[in-house]
């Protein structure tokens, strides 16, 4: 439980800085942002970086705004910050959601969204409210480059994501949903605070006269990484919401996502938690779409 | 006259608690001491293999560590049982032999086969890593019945099967109870391997000089025991061998009873490279080595007739007991002991057990707070439920039925139960729940579509265990023993033998001494820990501070005072004794005029400082050592406990709307220590019951060694939990005090599987099998359902 020796540690104040470093030691490197899945990794040592670059004093990492019809969530926002954000609250309560849901005070203070979604660890909150937002990450390149790529996209398996040794995500953006849209999350766990057996994001958008415009909804808890339950948001687009088309969703959802056994728990009875979360989900974001 | 009672009774705020709040406490791995190293353990990666070679060059060479040992060079030590560290139970016990580090073979996933010993912990772990074992896998046996299977693999060849121990406890005729029996109920039970984990790991600190010889300090709940055997294994007088429990350590709930393999090694190591040796448990360790408990299958058989008096019980249990390679409990003392206590608080007249406690390729089964009773409580309340629900009898009225009516009750397997009342307590927790009106509240629930449950539990908890049981059970003596000592300046000393690291002694004795001596708690200091300080006894175990322990204190507290009072006469220059004093507000006060009156402080002055104004003839000094020995064989508290739930079916998900504890500890001395025992111990019971489990794979890989995975619950995951005293005094201790809190957790499995049960009527759903997770009672929905 306690890490190998690393040979450098720096602690680079802008990103231009962290480019250079990344450039120059390269595979050897990790980035440190609040460190809730490096440190059990290196302490278990899975994880044996030689060099470690500290991002917490990046100087304007962290910030949270809208521009351009985006939301742009700087790569250090941390779950607190997130969980707590009025613009969030607001008009992206589907995130606050997944934020506070994740572990306990402590590693809300100090993990990060970046972080979170570079680890894609398959039952963590952030991807799949991320992925119903049809987020994108923002990554800056060391030579100079950047390349926004779809949360979708770069998710690639468990603990398994598209980012290059030379690459560090600057920020995650978020369409600023339309008029009449809301969002839920929800995730059953075995005690308060930890990863889920299965968790379920979904965001709606309403027309005026509350028929289903637009609808997605995605399970976490699932392998490889969080899956879109396509069909049953398809069920749900042109109509109204009501309770039969709801249940008819969540039996759609659990037929098309598939489920796995482990430790946590059987395949059968994830499939049954995504059968009767869904309509919930569904149920309490188009609620908030309405408000 | 005594002295006026004043503290006992009050929750006054804990005194351990300013320096834990604020970061102060003392810990194990708090003593650096110089030159110091540590030391680490190279642990089998197979549940049963041959060793077939370990090359330790490259570890060895890493600069930085300072010696490498594996099971060779420590086999000249010799076997870690002896006759004083096995229990000595009726039955047919068998006892494996083996060393502090293992040689030649592995038996389970977490064996220690190596030892590293560095300059520190970063080192260590390279090193360890630097060790090339190599492995020959043999088949494994992992399941208990398995075990029994005469084709097993076998975990100690020479002995012919895997069974560690079997016991036959019968008594009565119960032959005759089941041929008179109007309904039979037979049902088997599976107790799942959970237990404790203790905030802080284990650890323990060695150092040596031939001079004084060895110090150690440890992690442990009982240091006068730990320093006799640890003294006989290493050979060295006891006068050489020291052993110091910190301050201040982070729980234990039994895990810290056992003498373990590790440190038996610091030890070692300590004397042989002349350095102090330090070893802190990471939690993966812990995980894997020691909490697992309980791991039981019962199958069970009631004999009860139509008017639900139950006449007979028969019970075949079968106890997975691990490797059974620790010392003192080698994995079987627990089930003995659940065996023993299986009837509990039923009075059941008729009875045949039969208990067989077997090896597997998993970790030894280690004591945990209820100790070896949790899964029989599940048991036998659950059979007693199944049983009213056939005779469609109120699950209350059948526990009254066959609860222990008169006391003292000596049970028929021989457990004596000195006082109780269980009809009051079952009034009270029936009070609180609204029990009446439930009933109809839940058969609208039901209309509704909604399952609401209650379900209850009784039974006794163990108030310390006298020497009568313990000196034959387990070679070492159960009396309470605590020495008050006045100091020079009016301030007094208790030293007890004890090991508190949780249990507010510092607090609760300081209450009783102040009564006795007419002082405030502020006046009284606790020591403990030091075998070199404190009176022998057999440490913190079994619920025995407020009964033993604390009585002890009491006693020698009095024993003081016909001094005091002498004292006080010769200096007041009249003649008196103890009964014409009386001794309060920091004052011996002479009762037939009360202005006549001397300072306790200044009696103590005269005692230590200034002699020479003591009575002529007078020995000077102020103490007192007191051995407390109830005149009975068994003190317990009688308690009963409810839980109210609401499940969701389509999920298996429940709420444990209420929970009730209604509680015996005869007299508190601290109510809120008393509350926060229950507290703690339905913590305990309702993570045991509903959220962890150690859970080993195929290939005995034990796949729960994070607390990412051995799901223990936060504050987030209980329910608020309601305690309500019912106080029936214990006629065997001064104050009436029992022990509490030791048999906590045993009370929650039943409760909260009958509410369960209770709840799902309407969906025929029977629970036999714990843990309660949401997924086995949608499960167990889903197969109601499907038969249908
Ligand atoms: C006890 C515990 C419980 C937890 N429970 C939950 C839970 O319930 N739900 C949940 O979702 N999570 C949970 N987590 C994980 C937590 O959310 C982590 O904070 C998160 O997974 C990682 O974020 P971080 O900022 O801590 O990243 P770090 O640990 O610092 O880094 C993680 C990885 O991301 C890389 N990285 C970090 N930032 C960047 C960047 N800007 N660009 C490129 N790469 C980057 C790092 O190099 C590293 O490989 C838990 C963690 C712990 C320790």
């Amino acid at each position: 439980m306690y890490p190998r020796a690393i040979e450098n540690y720096f602690a680079p104040t802008d990103v231009a800085e962290v480019l250079t470093l990344l450039q120059q030691h390269g595979e050897q490197a990790k980035l440190l942002a609040g460190g809730q899945s490096l440190m059990p990794l290196m302490k278990l040592r899975l994880a044996e970086p030689q060099t470690i670059i500290d991002l917490n004093q990046v100087a304007a990492l962290d910030d949270i705004r809208e521009e351009n019809g985006r939301l742009h969530i700087g790569a250090l926002a941390r779950h607190a910050d997130v969980a707590t954000h009025p613009l969030i609250l607001q008009s992206y309560p589907l995130l606050a959601d997944a934020a506070r849901n994740i572990g306990d005070p402590q590693i809300r203070n100090r993990g990060t969204i970046a972080g979170s979604l570079v680890h894609a660890d398959p039952s963590a909150d952030y991807p799949p409210a991320v992925m119903a937002l049809d987020g994108q990450l923002v990554v800056a390149k060391a030579d100079g480059g950047t390349r926004t790529v779809a949360l979708d996209d770069f998710l690639a398996g468990p603990l398994m994501s598209d980012i290059g040794e030379d690459e560090l995500v600057t920020r995650i953006e978020i369409p600023v949903p339309a008029a009449r849209s809301g969002g839920a999350y929800a995730k059953h766990s075995q005690v308060a605070g930890d990863f889920a057996i299965i968790s379920v994001a979904a965001h709606i958008t309403l027309d005026p006269s509350g028929i289903c415009q637009q609808a997605s909804i995605v399970v976490g808890g699932v392998m490889p990484k969080p899956g879109r339950a396509g069909q049953a948001a398809g069920l749900l687009q042109g109509k109204a919401l009501d309770a039969p088309l709801l249940t008819q969703a969540g039996e759609a959802a659990a037929e098309e996502v598939e489920t796995e056994d482990d430790v946590r728990a059987s395949a059968a009875y994830r499939s049954q938690l995504i059968r009767v979360t869904v309509p919930e989900v569904v149920r309490q974001a188009s609620t908030r779409a309405g408000e | 006259m005594a002295s006026a009672n004043a503290w006992v009774g009050q929750s006054i705020k804990r005194k351990e608690d300013r320096r834990l709040l604020v970061g102060d406490g003392q810990y194990l791995p708090d003593i650096v001491l110089p030159r110091m190293v540590v030391m680490g353990f190279v642990r089998s990666i197979y549940a049963h293999a041959k060793i077939t070679a370990i090359d330790t060059a490259q570890a060895a060479a890493l600069p930085g560590v300072r010696t490498v040992l594996t099971g060779a060079d420590v086999k000249h030590l010799g076997s870690v049982l002896s006759d004083m560290s096995t229990p000595n139970l009726p039955g047919e016990t068998k006892r494996p032999i083996f060393w502090p580090l293992s040689i030649d073979e592995v038996k389970y996933v977490g064996d220690p086969l190596a030892v590293v010993v560095a300059r520190d912990k970063y080192t260590l772990e390279d090193a360890l890593e630097l060790v090339d074992v190599e492995y020959d896998p043999l088949d494994i046996v992992l399941d208990p019945e398995h075990a029994l299977q005469p084709d097993a693999p076998r975990l100690y060849p020479d002995w012919g099967d895997n069974v560690l121990y079997h016991q036959h406890i019968p008594a009565g005729d119960p032959d005759a109870a089941f041929a008179q029996a109007d309904l039979v109920v037979k049902e088997r039970f599976r107790c799942h391997r959970t237990g404790g984990q203790p905030m802080e790991t284990r650890g323990c600190l060695a150092m040596y000089n031939p001079g004084e010889g060895l110090t150690l300090w440890l992690t442990t709940q009982r240091p006068h025991i730990k320093r006799h055997l640890l003294a006989e294994y290493l050979n060295i007088p006891h006068s050489q061998m020291r052993v110091i429990m910190p301050k201040d350590m982070g729980g234990a709930f039994g895990t810290k009873a056992p003498l373990y393999r590790e440190e038996l090694l610091a030890c070692h190591l300590a004397m042989k490279l002349r350095r102090p040796v330090k070893w802190v448990e990471n939690r993966q360790e812990s995980l894997m080595n020691v909490g697992q408990g309980r791991d039981q299958i019962h199958e069970l058989e009631l004999a009860v007739k139509k008017d639900g008096t139950i006449i007979g019980l028969r019970d075949r249990i079968l106890a997975d007991c691990g490797d059974a390679r620790t010392a003192i409990y080698v994995g079987f003392a627990m089930p003995f002991l659940g065996a023993m206590y299986l009837i509990n608080g039923y009075d059941i007249p008729n009875v045949d057990i039969d208990l067989t406690c077997v090896v597997t390729n998993k970790a030894c089964l280690t004591p945990s707070r209820a100790f070896g009773s949790f899964a029989g409580r599940f048991a036998l309340d659950r059979a007693v439920e199944l049983a009213a629900r056939a005779l469609d009898m109120d699950p209350v009225e059948i526990r009254l039925k066959n609860a222990i009516k008169t006391f003292p009750h000596v049970s028929a397997v021989g457990v004596h139960v000195d006082s109780g009342d269980f009809p009051g307590s079952f009034a009270k927790a029936c009070a609180a729940l609204d029990y009446d009106n439930f009933r109809k509240e839940q058969s609208e629930a039901w209309q509704n579509g909604r399952y609401l449950g209650v379900g209850f539990s009784m039974g006794v908890e163990i108030s310390g265990v006298p020497s009568e049981v313990l000196v034959p059970m387990e070679r070492q003596p159960g009396f309470g023993v605590a020495t008050v000592q006045f100091d020079a300046h009016g301030k007094v000393q208790v030293a007890e033998g004890d090991s508190p690291h949780g249990q507010g002694h510092e607090t609760t004795i300081a209450q009783v001494v102040a009564d006795e001596l007419g002082l405030s708690p502020e006046d009284i200091y606790v020591t403990y820990g030091d075998t070199h300080s404190g009176p022998f006894a057999a440490g913190t175990i079994g619920s025995r501070g407020a009964s033993y322990t604390l009585s002890a204190a009491v006693l020698a507290a009095r024993a003081l005072r016909p001094k005091m009072a002498n004292i006080a006469a010769h200096l007041l220059h009249i003649e008196a004794g103890e009964d014409d004093f009386v001794f309060r507000d920091g004052y011996a006060i002479l009762i037939r005029d009360e202005s006549q009156r001397v300072p306790i402080a200044k009696i103590a002055e005269v005692a230590l400082l200034s002699p020479t104004e003591l009575p002529p003839g007078m020995e000077a000094g102020l103490e007192h050592t007191s051995h407390f020995e109830a005149e009975t064989a068994g003190m317990h508290s009688c308690n009963v406990h409810a839980a109210q739930v609401e499940v969701f079916p389509e999920t298996g998900e429940y709420k444990i709307v209420r929970y009730v504890a209604v509680d015996d500890a005869g007299q508190p001395i601290n109510p809120m220590v008393v509350r926060g025992q229950i507290h703690g111990g339905v913590a305990m019971g309702i993570g045991n019951a509903c959220m962890e489990e150690f859970i080993y794979d195929e290939n005995g890989q034990q796949l729960t060694t994070t607390l990412l995975d051995y799901h223990i619950p936060s504050s987030l995951d209980l329910p608020h939990i309601e305690t309500i005293e019912h106080n029936v005094p214990s006629p065997h201790t001064p104050l009436g005090s029992k022990g509490k809190g030791e048999g906590t957790p045993g009370m929650v499995p039943a409760a909260v599987a009958n509410a369960l049960e209770d709840a799902l009527q309407p969906l025929g759903v029977k629970i036999t099998d714990l843990p309660l997770t949401p997924e086995r009672i949608w499960k167990l929905i889903q197969a109601a359902q499907s038969k249908e």
